[in-house]
This record gives C-alpha cells, structure tokens and sequence, in this order.
C-alpha cells in the first residue's frame, strides 16, 4: 500500500519545518507550502488524503483553500490549525465540512495522532 | 490597643463601606490577573519542550496579554494605594518596549558593566556577552575545559558606543530604507565608527582590561573577538565578523572599533535581512582574550561533513596559530579519527607545512617559514589526536549536536578551546528513516509519562540516593529519579537525560531541563523500578522511548538533524522573551531590594505588585473603617492564633452581623486545610520549652529586633481569603509565617508561597531549624531556599489534591516548628526530628483522603 499524501499550508515557515519531518516519520508523504497559491496550483493537479492548512493568509485564504480542495477532491479531509483569534472562522471551516480544527500552539503528537485516525478510517479495510 | 478593638470598638463612617467594597475588588483584580500570567508564563516555558507547534504569532499574542494583564495589575495597585507605584508604569511599559522589539527582530540587551569576566559568564549572559564568548564560558566553567584567559566588553557598552555616535538615531530613522540605500547607509555607519574616537569610559575600562589580562595571563599579545548578540545558534554568521590576533593594549580601541564595525559589513545587513532580523539593529559584544602561542592549532568538525554517517571527527591541524587552517589560507594536516574511545586515527592527509603564523614578542603576529625537517611531520601525535577528539565530544555532547571548534595547543603541549559553535551538516535524507531494531536494543520503556524536553541522550543508569550531592553525579549519566525533586535541577547541566517516575512537564525541574536542553521524560511512574543503575540506556525523548544499550544510529540521527527544534528563529526569540518576564529577582520581601525600581522582568512585577496589595489591605486605614460581619472576621479556634480574616468573597460563610467564625465556617480552601493542619491532634505543643541554659540565655539576651522582620508586622494575625486564594500573615511567638497560595481543582494555576523565618534562640539553632524547614518541604517537592533562619519554599502547578495536603502540611509544620529551634541542640537532631514529621504526616494524609 502507498504512503498516504498530505498537503500542508502556513504562512509561517516553522510549521510546515516542523510537521513535515514529524509526519514523516509517521510514514505519510507530505508536501509543504507557505504560500497558499501553491497549494491551489498542486490540489489542481494532484490528489492528497490530507489538507492540514491555517486560516489566516494572503489570498487564497485557508478556507478559500479548503473550498477548493473539497471541489477538486471531495473525499480529502481538511484539518484545520488556526490561532486562537480565528476559532471563529474556524468553527465556520467545520460547518464546510472541516474534520477537525486544532488551535495553535498544539502538541504535534495530537496533530499526527489525529491524521493517523482520519487516514485510518479511509482505508478499505479499517484496521479492527 | 489591638487592631482587632480598634476595628470593632469604633464603627466606621458611613462612606467607608464603598471605599472597603472598591479596595477589596481591586485587591482582588490584582490577585486574578497575578494567576493568569503566571498561568501564562508557565505554558509559554513548555512550549520550549519541543512537543508543541507554535508560530510568531503565538509570540505576538503572548507579549501583547502579558502586557495588558501586568498594565492592569500596576494600575490596580496604584488604585489601592493612590498612586505609589509610578514607576512601575514605566518598569512595564520599557520591557513590553523590549519585548516587543525582540519581536520585530531588533537587538536589545540588558544594562551590564562595561567588561566582564570570563570565567563568570554562561550562556544565561547570551544577551550581554554575545553567543560565541558566553558559550566559551560555559564550556569552561561546567565542563573545566580549558580556555584561555580572557574578559568580554559587553554589547550593553557597544549600544551606549552607538548611542554616542548617533547611529542609533541614524537606524531607527532608515529602518524601512530599500535594500541597495540600505547598503550604502551601512557602510556609511562602518566609516563612521571606524572615524571616531573610543569614548573615555570606554578606553579606560579598555586599556585597564586588556593591561591585567596580559599581566595575569603572561601572553605578550591579544586576540581580539568578534561575539554578536541576537543571533545566537546562527551557525551562518560565522567567520562574517571581524576578529583581530596580536594585538597590544596601545591598539585595543582600533581593534574594537573594527569588530564593532564589522556589525555593517555587507554581508552581514544582507543576511539579517534574510533572516527576518532589522538589518541594522545588531549588537556586539567583544571578546579580550590572552593571545595563545600556539605551538599548532586548527579545527575539529566532530562529524566529517563529506561523510556524516561515517564514524569520525575531522581535525585539522597546522603549525603555529590557528588562522590560516581556518580561513583555509595554509594546507593543513587532515585527520580522521575514530569518534569510540580510545579514539584511533582511520585516515589522514598530510601537508606539506611550508609556513606558519606565529606570535611575536614585539605584540602581532608574523608569518615566517618553518624548518624543512618539520614540513612533513604531523601537527598532532596520536595521543594529541585522542585526547582533542575527547574533548570535542565532550563539547558536542553538551551542546546536543555536532560542533565546529577551534583549538590551540600551547608551548607546553596542553590543548585549549578558542571556540566552539554547532556544525550544521546536511543529513543525506530529509525525513528520519531510523528504524532501531529492537532485537539489539530492547524497549525499556514506551509511551510512559510526559516529555518535558525532546531530544535524544545516551548513557549509564544512574539512580541518586536520598543524600547524593552533586559530586557523586558521573558526567553524561542518564539521571533516573523516582522524585522530580528541585534537588535534581542543579545536576540536569551533567546529565545526558533525565526520566523521573513522578513530576510535571509544567514542574520547575522540567523548566530546567528546557533552560539545559537536557532530554526530559517525567511521570513514568515505573522508570526507577525498570531501569538498572549502570545499565547503558539510550532516552529519546522525541518519541518517548527508553532503550537499553547505546544507539548509535539515533544518536546519529539527532546530531544530523538539519537543525533541531531549538535552533529555529521562534525558539531562540521566547527563550530571549522568557528572560525579560519569567525570572523571579525579589523574592524575599524583607530584602532592601524589594523596591520596586529593582523590578526587572513581569515576574518581579507582579510580585511586587501583590506583596504591596497585602501591605495595603493589612495596615491601610480603610481597614479600621470595615464593620464588622461585613468583611472582616475573627476566627473562633481553640487554639491561641488569634487570627483576624478579610475576606474578599467566598471565604467564609457566617450568618449576617455576626463577627466570629468557627473553623467549620471557613470556606477559603488554602486556609481551611492549612488550619486543619494546623489545629490537627498533638499539633499544637502546650507544655513549655525544656531550654537548657544556652538557649535560654540566647533567648534571655535577645531583643525583638534581632529577629528577622517579616515584611508585613501587622499588630495582629491577618488572613486575606477569597474561595481559592489566602495570604496569611502569622507571628506565632517569635515566628514569623507567610503564607500565599491559590487552591483550586485545576493545577494550572496553583502555587503556594511559604516564608519562615525567626525564633527565640542563638543563629545555630534557628539554622538547624531552617535545615529541617527545608527537609521537609523538599521531600514534598518544594522549590527550597535558606539563608541563616530564613526559608522561602515555593510549589506551583500541583494538582488541588496534592495542594491540600501540602498546605495541610505546612498547617503542621507552623505549629510543630512553633519552639523547635528550642529542641534543636545538635545537627544530628535534625534529621530524627524529619523523621519524626515525615511519619507523623503519614497518618494526617490518610485521614485527609477519608474526610474528603
């Protein structure tokens, strides 16, 4: 079975640095961008299991991103990590159909945890 | 007469009961927004752990709360007292200036002297002695490495240099210049300081430093060195900066200015640009350091960056000062050398030396040709070889990757340490691929307890006893506690990792373990039980894994990580935040210090800030207009406390008018159960002191001011009480109690405050006293510190349970040490007296757990 894809956005290098080697050693094939038109440019072309991205940005903002991850590729599950200062958009990202939203600083245990979860449940034979 | 009678014997004026009512809410507002910045201040130290995913805008956040809530604090208190503390406005205003500019990437450093030595300098000092010579100093002082002698001008003297010069000026007002002007300007700035005359203050501390230095250490000359503030862990910096070698104390100021300068070269604007730092708001603090006649010198990589997977330091090595093999101007010797004991030579590359550098007598340095019989011969014997590799791992294992360091070798064959930075080595894969085959190493441990700090940390087992001190801890041990006793901080600088049974990622020793980057796994409650003294173990702390034997490949692996977590931007910026608001610097309110012009960081302000509410709450006059049953009460005990209450809401629930309250009434949590402790069966000692003579004449002679003065000297006993909050102030004879805390359910918040001091006899007994104070409260894992008769112990973020019992404790210990200095005739008596408690305390516990 091929490592499941992730695709993930925040502004802000350290994220990305952090996760990406982390989520790795999970066993998860992960792509990493700063800059939200990326990541359009890449979901445009190519499927990913996982959309892990922040809210706030430069346009395309995090949720114009989910919208348009969820049109190219309904099955992807969006998580969303935003600042305490968003959980409202992030409550609204929810309702768009966001699987969770984790408010930052969060432990990167959870993150990985939750993404192991969600990836699980996609399998054709779930794991008993 | 008391103040009790003078609260009740007169009833208040009519207006006063707003004024009680406004008082009470603002001591009270102070209390809370005290809580939540401690609360703060200890999830920002855990987020240096490494666990968590932060981002600058959690930094931004932080300082802006932090500033708000310590604002609302100040403004409380100058509420309460009308208008005092001024200054502390301005206390807080300047460090969130500071915190703020750390934030948008500016340089700022601490007041300090103009020159300091390096022998006292540590890495804590990064800000005021640059990266490179605190790191030196640290090296030497906690590993005894040797270095040479030296003294470091500080970055405060160079911001003041600038100052003077006006270039301060001249960068605030270009700070958003284009890059090419900005470039221009900065060549500017490095013409101007090359230009100008050293200021007097500073030549003077100059030439004095840099005549003693080669008085004391003999050298003919010194080396001048570049020590940058603000980019600590930049590995990129290296060699940007200008450093000067031969120099004479006549020419000190023209090589000051020169690495000073060097803060504008254009290499460096261009990459603090890169590197979101203000491009020309650096700060350089300068090494003095005696000038070494190197017989060799050269570098050490303890990973050979071609091939880091293989098992091998590079060193090279060349004749004379170290210079040219650094700048690669000269060929140099090339050795592989084996990074296992006993460190053998698995390949080398010989130069031919033709020349070398030398010191002159005359201060400089010459470049003369060396004889031909030497061009071939190696710079290092193998014994030379093994000895450096030694060193160098020991530097490596201490700053938790792989190190660049320079080195010399003087006149009689000893090898000294010029500097040492992190060696950044691209690893040959992106994502870790270590797979530790279990077989070959066992998992001790899994998925146990809670990591206070990641990282990765090999070697023996080593489990201290209750009396182990700090000599007995073997360097590079991994430290395995059954306790997270604060005693343990003080040996994390000498432990490769620590894993303790009990404890908190939020605990004091975790703060520690961060501060050391030592890796950390707390709340095991196995690992003492699991782990063999002597046993080698390998601790990575970044998957909570304990294994037996040294794995090497993760070792490996965690020296090769292209950066670790630590080294990023966002870290190094809320480690240098942490410093400007966590730090504690008035602890003992007695101490003159307790001013608030010597308020240094929030901590210490909001400290201050509560210390003086107390003071306010305690002595103000407002306090004799309270009516009674409103707010003030006096609690009906048997025993003789005569103990006043103002409660600022939910500490009490009494029938209205009435004035007494019985224990059962007191609903204040802290002070409830640090009474039941207090009035707790054969707690309270009533039959009198046998004093034997000396004693008694000590006590005889002794006049009240001879006792340590509490800081608050009420006429009467006072507890200030809300349900989760008690500050009580308790003379008990000659005893002097306070006590502050906060108890509620959640442990996040919580903190207990105890200060002892006083007594009836000679300073001997009321030591042996403090000793026991101290035993004690460090078996229930307080943060102690004594001097003479006085004990301040501190305990936060322990769950409500625990907090019970301690406060329960501590109710026990007031009434049990009431005339103990009394009984304490010799040491040995203090530790059966311990015993004593400690088994005494056992069965007060187990009537808590039933009662509740």
């Amino acid at each position: 079975m091929s490592a499941k894809k992730v695709i993930l956005l925040d502004d802000e290098p350290i994220v990305g640095e952090r996760l990406q080697p982390a989520l790795e050693k999970a066993g998860f094939q992960v792509e990493s961008y700063t800059d939200s038109q990326q990541v359009v440019d890449r979901l445009a072309r190519e499927r990913f299991d996982v959309l892990v991205t922040d809210l706030k940005m430069r346009k395309p903002d995090g949720l114009e991103v989910m919208r348009f991850a969820k049109r190219q590729w309904p099955g992807i599950k969006v998580i969303i990590i935003t600042g305490f200062a968003t959980v409202e958009t992030a409550t609204e990202a929810m309702r768009e159909g966001a699987v969770e939203f984790i408010a930052k600083p969060f432990k990167i245990r959870a993150l990985r945890d939750l993404i192991l979860r969600i990836t699980a449940d996609t399998e054709q034979s779930p794991p008993s | 007469m008391s103040l009790w009678k003078k609260l009740f014997s007169h009833p208040p004026a009519s207006e006063t009961s707003e004024g009680v009512r406004l008082q009470l809410e603002r001591f009270q507002q102070i209390v809370q927004h005290n809580n939540s910045i401690l609360a703060r201040i200890a999830d920002a130290g855990e987020q240096l752990s490494g666990e968590y995913i932060f981002d600058t805008q959690y930094l931004r956040d932080l300082a802006e709360k932090l500033a708000q809530d310590v604002r609302a604090v100040v403004q409380a208190l100058n509420e309460l007292t009308g208008g005092r503390y001024q200054e502390l406005v301005e206390i807080v205003s300047d460090l969130d200036y500071r915190l703020r500019a750390m934030l948008e990437g500016r340089t700022v450093t601490p007041a300090a002297a103009v020159i300091l030595r390096l022998e006292e300098i540590g890495t804590e000092l990064a800000g005021v002695a640059g990266e490179k010579m605190a790191r030196l100093g640290e090296l030497s002082r906690v590993l005894g490495i040797p270095v040479p002698a030296g003294v470091v001008v500080s970055a405060d003297a160079c911001r003041r240099f600038l100052d003077e010069l006006g270039i301060t000026t001249i960068v605030t007002a270009n700070r958003e210049l284009p890059g090419e002007q900005l470039q221009q300007l900065a060549g500017e700035l490095q013409q101007r300081i090359l230009d100008a005359r050293v200021p007097r203050w500073l030549s003077r501390n100059l030439r004095r430093a840099a005549r003693k230095l080669l008085r004391q250490s003999g050298a003919h000359s010194l080396a001048v060195r570049s020590s940058a503030v603000g980019e600590d862990g930049e590995v990129s910096f290296a060699g940007q900066y200008h450093t000067e070698l031969g120099v004479s104390p006549g020419r000190i100021e023209d090589a000051y200015r020169r690495v000073v300068a060097s803060l504008f070269s254009s290499r460096v604007v261009e990459y603090r640009q890169r590197h979101g730092l203000d491009p020309l708001e650096g700060l350089m603090a300068v090494g003095i350091l005696a000038m070494v006649p190197a017989r060799a010198s050269g570098v050490v990589y303890t990973l050979d960056p071609n091939s880091p997977a293989s098992d091998a330091l590079l060193i090279g090595a060349g004749w004379g000062l170290g210079c040219s093999v650094v700048d690669g101007s000269q060929s140099a010797d090339r050795f592989l050398v084996s990074r296992r004991p006993p460190h053998e030579i698995v390949g080398s590359s010989l130069a031919s030396k033709e020349f070398q550098v030398v010191t002159t007598p005359l201060p400089g340095t010459q470049r003369q040709a060396v004889a031909p019989e030497r061009h071939q011969v190696p710079a290092l014997t193998p014994e030379q070889l093994a000895e450096l590799a030694g060193l160098a791992l020991r530097v490596e294992r201490y700053g938790r990757c792989a190190q660049d360091i320079e080195w010399a070798l003087d006149e009689q064959g000893r090898l000294l340490l010029l500097q040492a930075r992190p060696l950044r080595v691209s690893p040959s894969s992106a994502a870790s691929t270590v797979t530790v085959d279990n077989e070959r190493y066992p998992v001790l441990l899994q998925g146990r307890g809670e990591v206070a700090c990641r990282g990765v940390g090999c070697g023996p087992v080593w489990i201290p006893g209750e009396q182990a001190s700090l000599n007995d801890v073997p360097e590079q041990a991994v430290v395995v506690s059954p306790t997270a006793t604060p005693r343990l901080a003080a040996w994390l600088p000498r432990a490769a990792a620590v894993v303790t049974d009990v404890g908190s990622a939020t605990g004091h020793l975790a703060a520690v373990a961060r501060e050391f980057r030592i890796p950390t796994i707390v709340d095991t409650h196995v690992a003492s039980r699991v782990l063999v003294p002597g046993e080698m173990v390998t601790v990575d702390a970044d998957e909570n894994i304990v294994y037996r034997g040294e794995v090497e490949e993760l070792i490996k692996e965690h020296l090769l990580q292209e950066s670790s977590f630590e080294e990023k931007r966002e870290f190094r910026l809320l480690r240098r935040m942490l410093h400007q608001v966590a730090p504690l610097n008035l602890d003992d309110p007695s101490s003159r210090k307790f001013s608030a012009g010597n308020c240094r960081t929030y901590h210490d302000v909001i400290r201050f800030a509560h210390e003086m509410a107390v003071r306010e709450l305690v002595r103000g006059r407002w306090l004799h207009a309270a009516r009674a049953g409103q707010s003030v009460y006096r609690l009906a005990v048997d025993i003789p406390i005569d103990l006043l209450i103002i409660d600022l809401g939910g500490g009490v629930e009494v029938p209205p008018g009435r004035s007494e309250v019985s224990l059962e009434e007191v609903t204040s949590a802290p002070l409830l159960f640090l009474l039941r402790g207090l009035v707790g069966k054969g707690v309270w000692a009533t039959e009198p002191a046998d004093m034997d003579l000396g004693g008694f004449m000590s006590s005889a002679t002794r006049t009240s001011s001879l006792a340590t003065p509490l800081t608050v000297q009420p006429e009467q006993n006072v507890a200030i009480v809300s349900t989760h909050y008690l500050s009580l102030n308790l003379k008990l004879g000659y005893h002097y109690n306070l006590v502050n805390c906060r108890l509620a359910d959640d442990a996040g918040e919580n903190f207990v405050y105890f200060r002892f001091a006083g007594g009836v006899t000679e300073l001997a007994r009321r030591s042996r006293r403090a000793m026991f104070l101290r035993r004690v409260l460090e078996r229930y894992d307080f943060v102690v510190e004594s001097k003479g008769d006085l004990v301040i112990a501190r305990l936060k973020m322990v769950d409500g349970e625990r907090l019970r019992g301690s406060l329960e404790m501590i109710g026990r210990l007031v009434g049990f040490t009431r005339q103990l200095d009394i009984y304490l005739r010799s040491d040995e008596l203090v530790e059966a007296y311990v015993e004593k408690f400690l088994s005494a305390a056992g069965g007060t516990h187990a009537a808590a757990g039933t009662d509740g």
